[in-house]
C-alpha cells in the first residue's frame, strides 16, 4: 500500500467533513476517518468489480460502480 | 460352586443344566473371579472356550453392541428402522386398513349421488334432515373429508367447522405467496439503514429517480419541490414511477441509467436548489429561476414535452460519460412518459430544459462551483486523484484483470466518495450531538465503524489500520503526539476552526 508522498489530502477531508458535520474535528478522528474512507472504497470497488465481472466487463465500468454505490452507502451508514 | 463344577468339566447341551443354570453372563464372571484367586487364567479360558452356548451368547452380545455402536450398519443390513418409522408403521396399518376405508375417497368426489354427504351441507337450512341423515350414517368421516375436496359447496353453505379449516389452508398459501412481497419491501426499508429516520437525506435510497435530481442537497429538493405550483402532481408522478418499476423488469434497466443520468445533471440542478431557500449561493437561483419558466412554457405545449425530453437524452452522449446507456435509458423513459403524460409533463422538461442549454459546460462547472453543506457551510472538491489513488489501491486487491480506471467510472466514484463523506460527517456530528460535544472525535469514528461492523470481535482499529493505512498514518493513529505539543496544536486548531465557522455562517 504504498501511497505518494502525501498520503491523501488531508485538509480537504477535513473541511468537507466539517462542513457536512457542522463540528470540528479532533486531531486524530481525520486519520480514522480516512481509514473508514479507505474501506469504504474498498467494499465499493470489490462490489462494483463483481458486477463488473457478472456483466462480462473486463475493466471497472461506470455503471457498475453506480450499481453498487447504493449497497455500499448503506453499507457504511452509521 | 457345586454348580459351576460340573459344567465346566461337562459342556454339554443337557436342558437340566440350562434350567439350572443362570444366563451365562453371570458364569463367567464368575469365573474369571475364581481364575483370579487361583491364578490360573489359562484354565478359564479352556474352560468357557468349548461350551456352544456361552459362544453363541458372546457373538449374540457383540453383535448387540456393535449394533450399538454403528447403527448404520445395522440399518444398512435390514430395513428395521425405516420400516418401525412411524409413517412406516401407519403406511402397513393404511395397507391392512385399505380395503375397509376405501369409500371416503368415493364418498367425497362424488356428493350429489349419495345422500352420504350433499345432505349435510344442503340441508344446513332445515336441521331435522341433517339429524335423520346424521343418525342413519356416520357423519364424522364426510365431516372430514369435505372441506378439503370440495370447496365450491362450502362456499354455498354456512357449515362452519370444515369450511374453517380449508380457509385457514388458503390464508397459509396466500401468506407464503406474500412473503416476497414484504421482503422487497423490507429491502427498500433496508436500504434507508432504520425506520424511525425518516431524514431526507436517506430519500435518495428509496426513489433513485431522486438520486439524479438531488444530490448533496434533499432538503433543498423536497422544497423546490412544494415550490412548484403542482406539487400534487409531481408526487403522484413519483408514486407513479416506483410503482413501474417494480412491477416491470424492464425499467429496472433504465432506472440505473437514469442514475448516471443524474450523476452528471444533479451537480449543476442539486446546486440550484439550496439556492432559494439559502441566500447564499446566487448564480443557482437564475437558473432555478430559467428552469421554471422554461418548465412553464413546455407545459403549454404537450405536444413537444416529449421531444424536449428527447433533445435531453441526445444532449446526454454529447455530455459526457457513457453515450450508449444514456441512450438506452431515454428509450426506455419515452416509453414510460407516453404513457402518463399529463402527470409526468411538468419534472421532465424541467430537468431537461438545463442540460440542453449547458451539457458539456456542466462537467467544468462542477469543478468550479461552490459546494455548500446542509449547514450551509462550504466546501472543497474531493480530489480526482486522491479518489483515484484509493480507488486503485482497492482494486489491485480485488483482482480484475483489468486495473484500470477509466474516466466515467472515476466520475461515478467521485460521487460515490462524495455521498459517502456526506453521509459520514452527518452520523459523526449526530453521534458528537449526542454525546453534547461540539467536535468529532475518534471516539465517535470507532463507534460508526463498530456501528458499521468494521470493528467487531474480528477485528480491531489497529488491525485495520496495519492492513489498510500506510506506515505514516499508522504511526500517527498508533502514537498520538506528545501531550503538551498536541494540545496546544489542538487548541490552535479549534480556536481556527472555530473562527472559520464563524465566518462563513
Amino acid at each position: 500500500m504504498a501511497l505518494g508522498k502525501k498520503a491523501y489530502p488531508k485538509a480537504t477531508v477535513k473541511k468537507i467533513i466539517k462542513a457536512h458535520s457542522n463540528h470540528n474535528l479532533k486531531k486524530n478522528a481525520d486519520v480514522t476517518i480516512f481509514l473508514n474512507y479507505v474501506l469504504f472504497m474498498e467494499s465499493l470497488v470489490k462490489e462494483a468489480a463483481i458486477q463488473s465481472k457478472k456483466s462480462g466487463e473486463r475493466g471497472l465500468s461506470a455503471r457498475s460502480v453506480k450499481k453498487a454505490t447504493r449497497d455500499a452507502l448503506a453499507k457504511f451508514k452509521g | 460352586m457345586n454348580n459351576t463344577t460340573p459344567t465346566a468339566k461337562t459342556p454339554s447341551r443337557t436342558p437340566n443344566r440350562r434350567l439350572v443354570h443362570t444366563p451365562l453372563d453371570r458364569s463367567a464372571p464368575r469365573e474369571l473371579r475364581n481364575s483370579i484367586r487361583r491364578g490360573t487364567p489359562g484354565s478359564a479360558s479352556q474352560r468357557n472356550a468349548p461350551t456352544p452356548h456361552a459362544k453363541a451368547a458372546r457373538r449374540a452380545l457383540n453383535q448387540r453392541r456393535t449394533a450399538m455402536f454403528t447403527p448404520g450398519k445395522n440399518r444398512r443390513r435390514s430395513l428395521m428402522q425405516q420400516r418401525e418409522t412411524p409413517l412406516g408403521i401407519l403406511r402397513t396399518l393404511g395397507k391392512v386398513l385399505a380395503p375397509v376405508s376405501q369409500p371416503i375417497a368415493s364418498s367425497s368426489s362424488s356428493p350429489n349421488e349419495k345422500s352420504h354427504i350433499a345432505p349435510i351441507d344442503e340441508d344446513d337450512d332445515d336441521e331435522l334432515d341433517y339429524d335423520s341423515d346424521s343418525d342413519d350414517e356416520p357423519i364424522n368421516p364426510p365431516e372430514l373429508t369435505l372441506p378439503i375436496d370440495i370447496p365450491d359447496d362450502d362456499s354455498d353453505d354456512d357449515l362452519h367447522p370444515p369450511r374453517l379449516s380449508g380457509l385457514e389452508d388458503e390464508n397459509f398459501t396466500v401468506q407464503s405467496v406474500e412473503l416476497p412481497r414484504r421482503f422487497t419491501n423490507d429491502q427498500s426499508r433496508l436500504s434507508r439503514g432504520s425506520f424511525g429516520s425518516a431524514r431526507v437525506s436517506d430519500a435518495f435510497n428509496e426513489f433513485s429517480d431522486d438520486i439524479g435530481q438531488q444530490s448533496d442537497f434533499f432538503p433543498g429538493l423536497l422544497e423546490n419541490l412544494q415550490v412548484q405550483p403542482a406539487e400534487d402532481d409531481s408526487t403522484l408522478e413519483r408514486f407513479d414511477a416506483d410503482q413501474t418499476r417494480g412491477l416491470t423488469v424492464g425499467l429496472d434497466h433504465d432506472f440505473n441509467f437514469e442514475i448516471p443520468a443524474g450523476v452528471e445533471e444533479q451537480t449543476t440542478f442539486l446546486m440550484s436548489e439550496p439556492g432559494e431557500d439559502l441566500p447564499q449561493t446566487s448564480p443557482i437561483i437564475e437558473r432555478s429561476v430559467t428552469e421554471a419558466t422554461g418548465a412553464e412554457a413546455q407545459q403549454g405545449l404537450v405536444g413537444d414535452v416529449g421531444l424536449g425530453y428527447s433533445d435531453s437524452d441526445n444532449g446526454g452522449p454529447g455530455f459526457d460519460t457513457g453515450g450508449f446507456d444514456f441512450d438506452a435509458g431515454g428509450i426506455d423513459d419515452h416509453s414510460s412518459i407516453i404513457e402518463d403524460e399529463p402527470t409526468r409533463v411538468e419534472p421532465e422538461p424541467f430537468r431537461a430544459a438545463p442540460d440542453t442549454a449547458r451539457a458539456k459546460a456542466s462537467l467544468k462547472a462542477r469543478r468550479k462551483k461552490k459546494r455548500i453543506s446542509r449547514h450551509g457551510i462550504e466546501y472543497p472538491a474531493l480530489p480526482t486523484s486522491f479518489v483515484k489513488r484509493v480507488a486503485q489501491t482497492a482494486l489491485q486487491s480485488s483482482g480484475l484483470s483489468n486495473p484500470r480506471v477509466s474516466a466515467d467510472t472515476l466520475e461515478a466514484l467521485t460521487q460515490a466518495s462524495e455521498w459517502f463523506f456526506e453521509q459520514l460527517g452527518d452520523d459523526l456530528g449526530a453521534y458528537a450531538d449526542h454525546a453534547k460535544r461540539k467536535t468529532i472525535e475518534e471516539s465517535d469514528v470507532v463507534t460508526l465503524m463498530k456501528r458499521q461492523r468494521q470493528i467487531g470481535s474480528r477485528s480491531t482499529m489497529f488491525s485495520l489500520a496495519q492492513r489498510h493505512l500506510p506506515r505514516e498514518l499508522l504511526q500517527e493513529l498508533r502514537m498520538p503526539v506528545p501531550q503538551p505539543t498536541k494540545q496546544r496544536r489542538a487548541k490552535r486548531a479549534r480556536e481556527d476552526d472555530e473562527e472559520e465557522v464563524t465566518e462563513v455562517t
